[in-house]
C-alpha cells in the first residue's frame, strides 16, 4: 500500500520564551497508510496536537520533513494542495465554524478553491448528507448541538474532496451522545469511502475501531501497534499518563489471576465473549 | 449525619408567560448530608445544569424550595448572595473565568467577597492551593501562563477557599486527560474529608460516578427519575437504557455474561467488585445459570 | 438574560419577499425609508401605509412577530409623540389645556404623522430583516460594493464582508459566553449591582476579561481553522450562490417606482 504521510526525524520546538521550551515534537519517523485508520493516544501535553498541525504545515519542523501525498509542507507553493489533500478538524465546535448558515459554511472550503457555483453546490449537498446533516443545511450553527456542529466541520473539510482527515480531539467537548455520532460518522467515511483518518486523542475507548494504535509521550512514539499489541502492554499506557478502558483493566486484572484472556477487548459485548470463552474453556 | 441540603419540588421554566414556555426542571426533590457525595446523571438538556444554579440561588425557582442546613435558601431573598459562600458552584470549564493577573489574586476573589481578613485569606490561598497538588510559587505566576490541567486546578481553589459546606460541580473534568481527572478527584475527595462537606457532582461517566458518589440523581426531560444509592439506581439498567442512559462499563459485562447464560451476580459497578462477582462464580462451581 | 437577545432575526419560511435578491431588497429599502421622509400630508402617508402593508403581508412573518418589534421601541414612540404634542403650540383648536401645557389639535396631528413615519420605518426594516439571513445581507454589500474594486478596493471590500460574516456568526456565541461567565464570577461573591459608576466598572472586570480572553483564544482557532480550509482573501475565491435577478425584482421595482411617483404627486397636489 501506498503512503498518503511520510515523516522524517522530525522535530518540533516552540519558541524559547514561551512555557513549553523543550521540543514539543521529537525525533519522530512515521509513514501512515493510505486508506487506514490510525488513533494517535497521549495524554495533554505529550506533543500529539503538535504534531497534527505539523501535518498540513499550520507549523513547520524545525528539523526533519513531513510531506503529504510526496508533496513537503516546507515548499510553499504546495501549501494549498496539502490542506485541500489533508482536512483537519478541532476540539471546540464553536471555533471552526466562519459563516452564519450550515451550508454556507460547508461551501467554504470549496469556495476558496475557486470552484464552479454548480460544483461547490453539489459538493455541498454530498457532504452534508454524508455526515447526516441534510435537514439542518439552513440552521444557524448555534443552534446546534456540540455533536452536530463537529459533523458540520466535518461536512466542510469533505466538500474539498480530502483524501485524509486529521481530528485533533473532536470528541473531548462532547457529551456521550455527540461523541458516538462524530466517532460513527467517521468510522463510515473509513470505511466506506477509503478516507484516511487519523484520529487523534485521550479517549481510549475510541480506538476500538482503528487499524494502529500509537501512543504519544513527551514528544515520542512510545508505542505502535495493533489495538491488541499496544493494549496488552498496560504498564506503559499507564505510564504514558493514559487510562485504560474499563473493560480492558477488567481483562488485564483477570489476566494476571490467570485467566485466559487477551485484554484488547474495549467494548461490553466483546469483553464478555472473551470472557465467557475464558471461563467455559476452563483452562485455569 | 444531619441534612445539609434538601430539595423540594423544585420548578423552573426557561421563557415563563411565552407561548415557548418550556420547563427545565419540574418537581425535582432530593436530600443530601454532610460528608456525602451525589452524583447527577442526565442528558445535555435534562435540567442539570438548570437545577445546580437554584442550588447557589443563582437561580430562584417558581415554586419550591431548597433548604440548606435547614433553612429556606429563599427565606431573606436580600441574603442570598452571602448563601453562595455556602453552597461553592464549581461551572464547566471553570479556567474560562480566571481573570487576575496572579493566582494569588485569582484564588482571592471569593474569600475577598466574603469580607474575610487578609490573613484567613493568605491563610486559606496557602491552604488550597496546596490541596490542589500544586506549590506555591503558582501563587505569584499569571493564571494564563498555565497549561489547561493547572489552571482548572487553580479556579477550583477559588472555590475551596471559600470553604463551602457543599460543593457543586458541573462536569469538573470535561476536557482533561486521565492524569488531569484523577487529580482532581484526589482533591476533591480531600477536601470533603477534611471539611466534612456535601459534593454534587454532575457527569457523563458512570464509572467516575460509581467510584466516587453514595446516591445518585437521574434526570430526564427535567424530571428527577430516580434517586438512591448506587446500587439502587443502577439496578434499573433497564430503564436507564430506555433514556438512553448507561450504566458502568463493567456492569454491562456482567450483564452481558448473564445474558450469556452465567450464573453471574451482576450488582458490580467498579472494576474490582466485578472480578469479586466473577471469582465468586468459579469458587461456587456451577457457572451456568 | 443576554441569550434572548438575538442579531439578524430571520424567519425562516417561503415567500416571495423572501425570494427577492437581498441587493434588490437592500436598495428598496433604502428608497421606501427615504419616501416615508419624503412623504409631506396624511395622504401620502397612508400610500406608504399600504405599501408597508402589503410588503409585510407577502413577507408570511406572523403580525406578532411584527408587534415584538413594535413594542421594543415603544418607549421612543411614546417620547415622540409627547415631545411633538406638547412642541407644536400653534393651532387655534386647544383640545387640552393646564398650567404651561398646551395641547392643540394641530400638535396631536403632527405626533400622529411622526408616530406613524417611526412605525412604518421600524416595521419596513423589519420586512428585510425578517426576510433576509444576515449572510445575504452581507453578500448584498458586497456585491453592491463591488465596483469599488476599479477604485484597487476590491480586497478591502471583501475583508469588510468576512469581517461581518464573522461578527455575525460569533455574536451569539460570545453573548452565551458572557451569561455564563457572570453566573460563574456570582458564583463567587462577584457584586455586580450595588456600588456607585466606578466600583461598577471596577466588578466589571472579572467578566470582561475573561471574555477578551476567550474573544481571543477563539480568533486563533478560527484562523488556523480557515487556514485549513485554504482561505487566502478574496482573491481567486468563488461563491457557491451567485446573486442573479430575476423577474420579480424588477416587477417589485417598477410597482416602487409607481408607488413613489405617486407620493410626489399625492404630496403636490392636496
Amino acid at each position: 500500500m501506498q503512503n498518503i504521510i511520510e515523516i522524517n526525524n522530525l522535530t518540533f520546538q516552540y519558541d524559547g520564551d514561551s512555557p513549553n521550551s523543550s521540543a514539543a515534537v521529537e525525533g519522530i519517523n512515521l509513514q501512515i497508510e493510505k486508506g487506514s485508520f490510525t488513533v494517535i493516544l497521549g495524554h495533554n501535553g505529550s506533543g500529539k496536537s503538535t504534531l497534527a498541525k505539523l501535518l498540513n504545515g499550520l507549523l513547520l519542523p524545525t528539523e526533519g520533513s513531513v510531506s503529504v501525498d510526496g508533496l513537503l509542507t516546507t515548499d510553499e507553493k504546495n501549501i494549498f494542495e496539502i490542506r485541500r489533500k489533508l482536512g483537519m478538524v478541532f476540539q471546540n465546535p464553536d471555533n471552526q465554524i466562519v459563516c452564519t448558515v450550515v451550508e454556507e459554511d460547508v461551501a467554504f472550503g470549496p469556495e476558496n478553491l475557486g470552484l464552479e457555483p454548480s460544483e461547490i453546490r453539489k459538493r455541498v449537498d454530498s457532504a452534508l448528507e454524508t455526515v447526516d446533516m441534510t435537514e439542518y443545511r439552513f440552521a444557524a450553527p448555534d443552534r446546534l448541538s456540540g455533536g452536530q456542529k463537529q459533523r458540520v466541520a466535518l461536512a466542510g473539510i469533505l466538500a474539498m474532496e480530502p483524501e485524509c482527515i486529521v481530528l485533533d480531539e473532536p470528541t473531548a467537548m462532547l457529551d456521550p451522545k455527540g461523541r458516538k455520532e462524530v466517532i460513527e460518522t467517521i468510522t463510515r467515511l473509513n470505511k466506506e469511502k477509503g478516507i484516511t483518518v487519523i484520529l487523534i486523542t485521550h479517549f481510549m475507548e475510541e480506538a476500538e475501531n482503528a487499524d494502529r494504535v500509537i501512543v504519544m509521550d513527551s514528544g515520542k512514539i512510545t508505542a505502535d501497534g495493533s489495538l491488541f499489541d499496544v493494549f496488552s502492554n498496560t504498564g506503559l499506557i499507564v505510564n504514558a499518563g493514559l487510562a485504560l478502558p474499563q473493560s480492558v483493566e477488567l481483562l488485564s486484572v483477570l489476566k494476571q489471576k490467570g485467566f485466559n484472556v487477551k485484554p484488547g477487548y474495549i467494548s461490553p459485548k466483546a469483553a464478555a465473549k472473551e470472557i465467557y470463552r475464558a471461563l467455559k474453556g476452563g483452562t485455569l | 449525619m444531619s441534612e445539609i441540603l434538601k430539595t423540594e419540588d423544585l420548578v423552573f421554566s426557561y421563557n415563563n408567560g411565552s407561548p415557548v414556555k418550556r420547563a427545565a426542571i419540574n418537581k425535582v426533590s432530593f436530600t443530601l448530608k454532610k460528608g456525602e457525595t451525589l452524583g447527577i446523571i442526565g442528558h445535555t438538556g435534562s435540567g442539570k445544569s438548570t437545577l445546580v444554579q437554584t442550588l447557589n440561588g443563582l437561580i430562584k425557582p417558581e415554586s419550591g424550595t431548597v433548604f440548606l442546613d435547614g433553612e429556606d435558601l429563599w427565606k431573606n431573598p436580600k441574603q442570598v448572595y452571602q448563601k453562595r459562600f455556602r453552597v461553592g458552584l464549581v461551572f464547566q470549564y471553570p479556567e474560562y473565568q480566571l481573570f487576575e493577573e496572579t493566582v494569588y489574586k485569582d484564588i482571592a476573589f471569593g474569600p475577598k467577597n466574603m469580607g474575610l481578613s487578609e490573613e484567613e485569606i493568605d491563610f486559606r490561598i496557602k491552604k488550597y492551593i496546596s490541596l490542589l497538588g500544586l506549590n506555591l510559587n503558582y501563587l505569584e505566576k499569571s493564571p494564563f501562563d498555565l497549561s489547561g490541567g493547572e489552571k482548572r486546578r487553580v479556579a477550583l481553589a477559588g472555590i475551596l477557599a471559600m470553604e463551602p459546606e457543599v460543593l457543586v460541580l458541573d462536569e469538573p473534568t470535561a476536557g482533561l486527560d486521565p492524569v488531569g481527572r484523577e487529580n482532581l478527584f484526589k482533591a476533591i475527595e480531600l477536601y470533603k474529608k477534611e471539611r466534612s462537606a456535601a459534593v454534587i457532582i454532575v457527569s457523563h461517566s458512570m464509572e467516575d460516578l460509581a467510584r466516587l458518589s453514595d446516591k445518585l440523581l437521574v434526570m430526564n426531560l427535567g424530571e428527577a427519575k430516580m434517586f438512591g444509592t448506587v446500587e439502587e439506581v443502577f439496578a434499573r439498567y433497564e430503564e436507564l437504557s430506555k433514556m438512553g442512559l448507561d450504566v458502568p462499563v463493567v456492569t454491562k459485562i456482567l450483564l452481558e455474561l448473564k445474558a450469556l447464560g452465567l450464573n453471574v451476580n451482576t450488582k458490580a459497578f467498579t472494576p474490582a467488585q466485578a472480578i469479586k462477582n466473577i471469582e465468586l462464580l468459579l469458587k461456587e462451581g456451577d457457572i451456568n445459570a | 438574560m443576554l441569550s434572548s437577545f438575538t442579531l439578524g432575526q430571520y424567519y425562516n419560511t417561503t415567500s416571495v419577499i423572501h425570494r427577492l435578491d437581498p441587493r434588490f431588497k437592500l436598495l428598496q429599502l433604502i428608497f421606501i425609508i427615504a419616501f416615508i421622509f419624503v412623504c409631506k400630508n396624511f395622504f401620502a402617508l397612508f400610500l406608504m401605509c399600504a405599501l408597508v402593508l402589503i410588503a409585510m403581508l407577502l413577507s408570511k412573518v406572523p403580525f406578532r412577530m411584527y408587534l415584538r418589534n413594535l413594542k421594543v421601541i415603544l418607549p421612543i414612540v411614546v417620547f415622540t409623540a409627547i415631545l411633538n404634542m406638547l412642541y407644536v403650540n400653534q393651532g387655534e383648536v386647544v383640545l387640552f389645556s393646564w398650567w404651561i401645557i398646551t395641547v392643540t389639535l394641530d400638535g396631536v396631528l403632527k405626533a400622529a404623522f411622526m408616530v406613524i413615519r417611526i412605525l412604518l420605518l421600524i416595521l419596513i426594516s423589519a420586512v428585510l430583516t425578517y426576510t433576509t439571513t444576515p449572510t445575504e445581507l452581507t453578500d448584498a454589500i458586497e456585491s453592491l460594493l463591488k465596483p469599488l474594486k476599479f477604485l484597487g478596493l476590491g480586497e478591502l471590500v471583501h475583508t469588510l464582508a468576512m469581517m461581518m460574516t464573522i461578527s455575525l456568526r460569533f455574536i451569539p456565541t460570545l453573548t452565551d459566553e458572557t451569561d455564563k461567565i457572570i453566573s460563574a464570577q456570582k458564583a463567587r461573591g462577584a457584586d455586580l449591582e450595588s456600588g456607585n459608576i466606578l466600583s461598577k466598572i471596577k466588578a466589571l472586570l472579572p467578566i470582561l476579561i475573561p471574555l477578551l480572553f476567550s474573544a481571543i483564544r477563539r480568533a486563533d482557532d478560527l484562523a488556523d481553522a480557515m487556514d485549513c480550509r485554504c482561505y487566502s482573501g478574496g482573491k481567486g475565491r468563488t461563491r457557491m450562490k451567485k446573486l442573479v435577478p430575476g423577474a420579480k425584482d424588477y416587477i417589485t421595482t417598477t410597482i416602487l417606482i409607481v408607488v413613489f411617483a405617486a407620493v410626489i404627486v399625492v404630496g403636490k397636489v392636496f
